[in-house]
């Protein structure tokens, strides 16, 4: 060839004969020269791991999503054993859609389901409650004093008289609105769960319970009868659910970024290879997840995409650099050696601060995020091997057909002719941010767009922003099924437990239940409380019915022995065996995070005041108060693992250009997209939540890749003395077509999620792909622009030393 | 069906005469750390018109209705929006009286009474169960002073007043006008002031119950004063409470109060829809049918001479025959009702379980009022 062109950095080799087998790095010689080895040895690992992969199992337990260690929680599980019921319950509303629950077919049915819920696994018995369980009882008052029993009486026989009976107990059994809705149209099973079965010691399996769920749903259903489900064994039931569809994403995934890909290189062969070697990885994931221990999750789910599109972006650069060498005439193997030794190490950069990026989520405490960062971390290492080293060695056996290689020389070529960049009017474009006016007007246009986004961000919210389960879509059965709770029960599914703890027999003290009570009076004046209820509230409205229910008595008594009375015959929930542990339930009209920040600032300023060594208040159990807890760790979570991210990526970029300007040029636009994501976040109403706490973490790591293939070449181009333009579009011409290349499969690859019917994946595939794109934006038009005030005048001021030396570069 | 062997009032009879009551776990009172509810000035909240109110009545047009927490609320509107007033006090309020559009007088747990001078704005306690004890050991001192018979039982139950604190509510208060007045309350408590409040005396001994029943309510119809209680107690006075004779009702459940049905009738109320009327000063009494074995727990006579009764479920029934029949009141939200009020404006106000209802009377019947 004529010209030598400045990208090509090594010769043009046409036959082997002429390649020292012996160059490049010990990395190189080892995996080059043994290529036989290493696709055997991947192709026994593939199929290893993909046998393995047939065991992976998808869940979620209940414990993997709470922050362990925080005070709240570790609160929560110390008590535990002695709060009935709480944290996991099912509540199934059968509902009478013709009449009201007062008939005996409906009562029929609902016996029925309730004997069947009642041998499900996992369900804590004793704590069961439904019109059918003997601890629902009524009481009243007579001229004899207190009466009770059971409500649907012993001696019921479904006759008129027997049904006019169960009424009458219904009314007077403090039910309504609890376990039986005021209109008389439906009433409530509950089914607290157990996370292991007592019996078998097994962990429940929550798909498996959904399922029978929906079985028993199908079997009870009908034009008189409505069943609707609420609970966290629904939620991830359904969740899990959702994620078979994820599979089709992950197919649409597939499809979309073949589809680019070949329309760029309209090689097949190459394509196919990417696309193979980037679904290997996906496998090796697959199969080392189940060998190490293991399970997909609804969050950890969205990892294997991620691993595929880096795949994709990392595979495509690589086949890209081949294909230009093999045009250039270079024989294969050695094309994809030369490639390996540009671009491996700009690649193991970005893929270690990929892995880095997430690794970094390990900091939170929430075993799921933890899950999620050893899933993509191994999916990292995985693409380390298969998309860096497997690719370039296959691709050394099989080449690039020759049509795409001369198509590819032909653009080179001409693009090289084209000194006045005419042909790529986009390149031009970009190329204009390398001079000191336009550079000027990014950085400005960024500055401006970062503070606004900043100040937007300042009002993100942390945790769901949703009633009923954000994780899910609003119209869903799940959440239709949740409003229906909420119209109908004053008990909401939202409830924040506060514990009391009490020296031992003094549970029932008056002290000890004014203070209860004080307490709850300040939680009741907050907008969000809809109800409270403890063994303060109790005692008055015990002293109500001891007192022949006359309302005059409603008061907490101040007669210890008849607070003694009264506990001798109040519900468990509301304290412990030993009688040391008092509960106070809190019900919330939703879950939203100002409601739980209220709770959460009220209780602490009250427990700062009143806890004492006789008496302590600990917060928090229910599941508001366990995402009050996660809240917590979620927002502190937030602001390290940015900070760790950055601190990484800054880390990393510096090892690799050794250039504090360019670590600059790389990361400030990195930071730009990350405020504007979480403005994004908030215009979109989406708060930062264990799902969407990995979104920046996983933008901010995919995002510098860009940077380091773009900047890696401008870098070394302008070491040559090139000018910074030039430079510049050198690097858009060898791996900047990829970068957009890769940000538009990227970001079209995780928009297929909006369609999920999991909400917080839709919400991950916006947020994803605005970061993917915008990030690629930023690569491409603040990284020029900051690299025109950082980069180019030192590179100039290189330029004059040389040019004294030496005659005047043409390429000026 | 279990039927609980249990009698909340003998039980309570039981623990009050001490040695025989089981000393269960934690037993005794023991007021340490925190401020006595009687010491601490109610709290104000948005919400405190649905908290549980048990009482309300007129002062001038305004309305004041009382109930949990020391919470006392006003309406200038007749009942259309309140406002919460200053209260010394976070114990229950169980009833409310006012002479004058200005003063007025709140009883409540605690054995509180509270006086207000200027319309229910603010208030300041005049008495308390403490005190009330302290009046009963004087005053049982002063009968063994006279040598009379019972003077020992008194001291003996004094003694006991004192010991157990102030546990005992006040459950209805009358002022015949700005020094006279009178209250009862829960196991057979009876005070009365000759100087607004300032000072009260026992009057226990007149009604000489040994079984010291709770009285429930006062009621006042011209010269007659009634008071109302347990296992179907029922007093008489024509001398300004000088003096007390007990009239033998045909219930043995609670009262829980009695109402006048003009032309000298009086109705009864209580336990299990047991409704009566007397037309002849108790001497014979006649059954009124109210359909469900529910709790009367309050009624009133309106402006225009109707009755209206009002019930643990809610209900609201009128009589517009003087008590001998009644029939349900539409109710937009039933509620346990715990008393009923005539807004100046002709419309029933109901404090209950569930805060304030407002039930404004209809077209026809505000004509009849006319």
């Amino acid at each position: 060839m004529s010209i030598e062109t400045p990208l090509a950095e090594h010769p043009v080799i046409r036959s082997l004969a002429d390649f020292d087998r012996r160059s490049g790095s010990l990395a190189e010689r080892v995996l080059f020269n043994n290529r036989v080895a290493v696709v055997v040895l991947c192709v026994i690992v593939t199929v290893v791991l993909g046998y393995q992969a047939l065991g992976l199992r998808l869940n979620a337990g209940f414990e993997k999503m709470i922050p362990t260690k925080h005070p709240y929680i570790i609160n929560y599980l110390e008590n535990r054993g002695q709060l009935a019921g709480l944290g996991n319950t099912l509540r199934i509303a059968v509902e009478a859609k013709t009449g009201t629950v007062f008939d005996a077919d409906y009562l029929d049915t609902l016996r029925k389901i309730n004997d069947e819920l009642f041998l499900y696994p996992g369900v804590d018995r004793p704590y069961m409650k439904s019109l059918w369980t003997p601890a629902t009882r009524w009481t009243g008052v007579t001229e004899e004093g207190l009466d009770g029993g059971p409500v649907i009486p012993d001696d019921y026989d479904g006759s008129p008289a027997s049904l006019e009976q169960v009424r009458v107990n219904v009314e007077r059994s403090g039910e309504i609105g609890q376990l039986v809705a005021a209109n008389f149209r439906s009433t409530v099973i509950l089914v607290p769960l157990q996370e292991t079965d007592a019996e078998t010691g097994q962990r429940i399996d929550y798909h498996d319970y959904s399922q029978r769920l929906e079985r028993l749903r199908q079997q009870y259903e009908s034009d008189a009868i409505g069943i609707h489900i609420t609970g966290f064994a629904k939620v991830v039931g359904d969740l899990i659910d959702g994620l078979q569809q994820v599979l089709l994403f992950f197919a649409a995934a597939v499809a979309i970024c073949t589809t680019v890909l070949y329309w760029y290189t309209r090689c097949v062969r190459s394509t196919l290879l990417v696309v193979a070697c980037s679904c290997v990885a996906v496998v090796w994931l697959l199969g080392l997840l189940p060998t190490l221990g293991f399970e997909l999750d609804p969050y950890s789910v969205l990892v294997p995409f991620l691993v595929f599109a880096i795949g994709m972006s990392h595979g495509a650069q690589k086949m890209n650099g081949v294909m230009q060498d093999i045009g250039r005439g270079t024989h294969r193997l050695v094309a994809a050696r030369f490639t390996f030794r540009r671009l491996f190490l700009a690649g193991f950069t970005a893929l270690m601060a990929d892995g880095v990026g997430f690794a970094v989520l390990m900091v939170i405490d929430i075993q799921v995020i933890r899950d999620l960062a050893v899933t993509a971390s191994i999916g990292m290492a995985a693409l380390i091997l298969t998309n860096l080293v497997l690719i370039p060695i296959l691709l050394s056996y099989t080449g690039v057909s020759a049509a795409a290689a001369q198509r590819s020389l032909n653009a080179e070529r001409s693009d090289e002719r084209d000194t006045r960049y005419a042909k790529h009017r986009f390149w031009a474009f970009l190329d204009l941010f390398t001079g000191r006016r336009w550079a000027g007007v990014a950085i400005v246009a960024a500055a401006v767009l970062g503070v606004a986004g900043f100040a937007v961000s300042l009002q993100l919210k942390i945790g769901d922003t949703d009633p009923g389960a954000p994780e899910l879509r609003p119209n869903s059965r799940y959440n239709r099924d949740n409003a229906f709770m909420v119209a109908n029960y004053a008990a909401s599914s939202d409830t924040y437990v506060i514990m009391v703890k009490t020296p031992q027999f003094h549970c029932a003290h008056y002290d000890t239940l004014l203070e209860v009570a004080a307490l709850e009076w300040r939680l009741q004046q907050l907008p969000g409380v809809e109800a409270t209820n403890s063994l303060a509230a109790l005692a008055k409205r015990a002293a109500v019915g001891m007192n022949e229910g006359s309302l005059k008595w409603y008061e907490i008594p101040r007669s210890q022995d008849m607070l003694n009375t009264i506990i001798m015959r109040a519900p468990r929930e509301l304290f412990n065996q030993n009688c040391d542990l008092l509960t106070l339930y809190v019900s919330l009209k939703d879950h939203k995070a100002d409601t739980l920040d209220a709770v959460v600032q009220t209780f602490e300023t009250f427990a700062a005041q009143h806890n004492k060594a006789e008496v302590r208040f600990l917060s928090a159990a229910g599941n508001a108060g366990i995402e009050a807890a996660t809240n917590i760790v979620v927002k502190r979570a937030n602001v390290e693992m940015v900070l760790l991210v950055y601190l990484a990526v800054v880390v990393l970029a510096f090892i690799t250009f050794r250039s504090w300007r360019a670590v600059i040029c790389a990361v400030l636009p990195l930071m730009l997209t990350s405020a504007l994501c979480e403005a994004l976040m908030v215009y979109l109403n989406i708060g930062v939540k264990v799902a969407t706490l990995p979104v920046i973490a996983l933008g901010v790591g995919i995002g510098v890749d860009y940077a380091l293939y773009v900047l890696t070449v401008t870098l070394a181009r302008l070491r040559e003395g090139m000018t910074l333009s030039a430079a510049y579009y050198k690097a858009l011409l060898f791996t900047g077509r990829v970068v957009v290349l890769t940000g538009i499969t990227l970001g079209l690859a995780v928009a297929t999620w909006t369609f999920s019917p999991i909400k917080f994946q839709a919400d991950m595939g916006i947020l994803l792909a605005f970061m993917f794109v915008w990030n690629m934006l930023g690569a491409l038009i603040l990284l020029p622009a900051l690299a025109c005030f950082l980069l180019a005048p030192a590179a100039a001021a290189q330029r004059e030393e040389e040019s004294a030396l030496l005659v005047p570069n043409p390429a000026l | 069906m279990m039927k609980y062997a249990y009698r909340s009032l003998v039980l309570a009879a039981i623990c009050m005469l001490g040695p025989v009551c089981p000393a269960g776990a934690g037993g005794g009172t023991a007021a340490t750390a925190s401020q006595d509810l009687l010491d601490r000035p109610a709290e104000t909240s948005g919400r405190a018109a649905k908290y549980v109110l048990l009482a309300a009545a007129r002062a001038g047009r305004r309305l004041v209705a009382v109930g949990e927490q020391g919470i006392v609320l006003l309406s200038d509107d007749d009942g259309e929006r309140w406002r919460q007033a200053k209260v010394p006090t976070s114990v229950t309020l169980t009833k409310v009286c006012f002479v004058s559009p200005g003063r007025g007088w709140a009883v409540g747990h605690g054995g509180v009474v509270l006086a207000s001078r200027d319309g229910g704005e603010t208030w300041v306690r005049q008495f308390d169960g403490r005190e009330a004890a302290q009046r009963e050991l004087e005053a049982a001192k002063a009968a063994a002073a006279q040598g009379e018979a019972s003077a020992n039982r008194r001291l003996r139950e004094a003694a006991r007043l004192l010991d157990e604190g102030p546990d005992k509510p006040l459950l209805d208060v009358w002022f015949a006008d700005e020094n006279n007045g009178l209250v009862v309350g829960a196991y057979g408590a009876i005070f009365a002031t000759g100087d607004g409040g300032n000072s009260w005396r026992p009057l226990r001994h007149l009604l000489d119950d040994a079984k010291g029943r709770h009285l429930y309510s006062i009621h006042v119809a011209g010269r007659d004063l009634y008071i109302a209680g347990e296992q179907g107690a029922l007093y008489h006075s024509a001398d300004g409470a000088k003096s007390f004779t007990a009239i033998r009702t045909p219930y043995v459940g609670t009262l829980f109060g009695a109402v006048s049905a003009g032309d000298g009738a009086l109705v009864v109320f209580g336990l299990r829809g047991n409704a009566y009327r007397s037309g002849d000063g108790g001497a014979s009494w006649h059954k009124i049918d109210l359909a469900q074995p529910v709790t009367v727990s309050a009624g009133a006579r309106l402006a225009d001479g109707s009755l209206v009764l009002v019930d643990e479920t809610g209900r609201v029934l009128r009589s517009d025959d003087g008590g001998l029949r009644f029939s349900p009141v539409n109710v937009p939200q039933p509620s346990p009702f715990a008393g009923v009020v005539q807004a100046a404006d002709g419309s029933l106000v109901l404090p209950g379980a569930r805060g304030l209802t407002r039930v404004p009377l209809s077209t026809a019947l505000l004509e009849r009022n006319k």
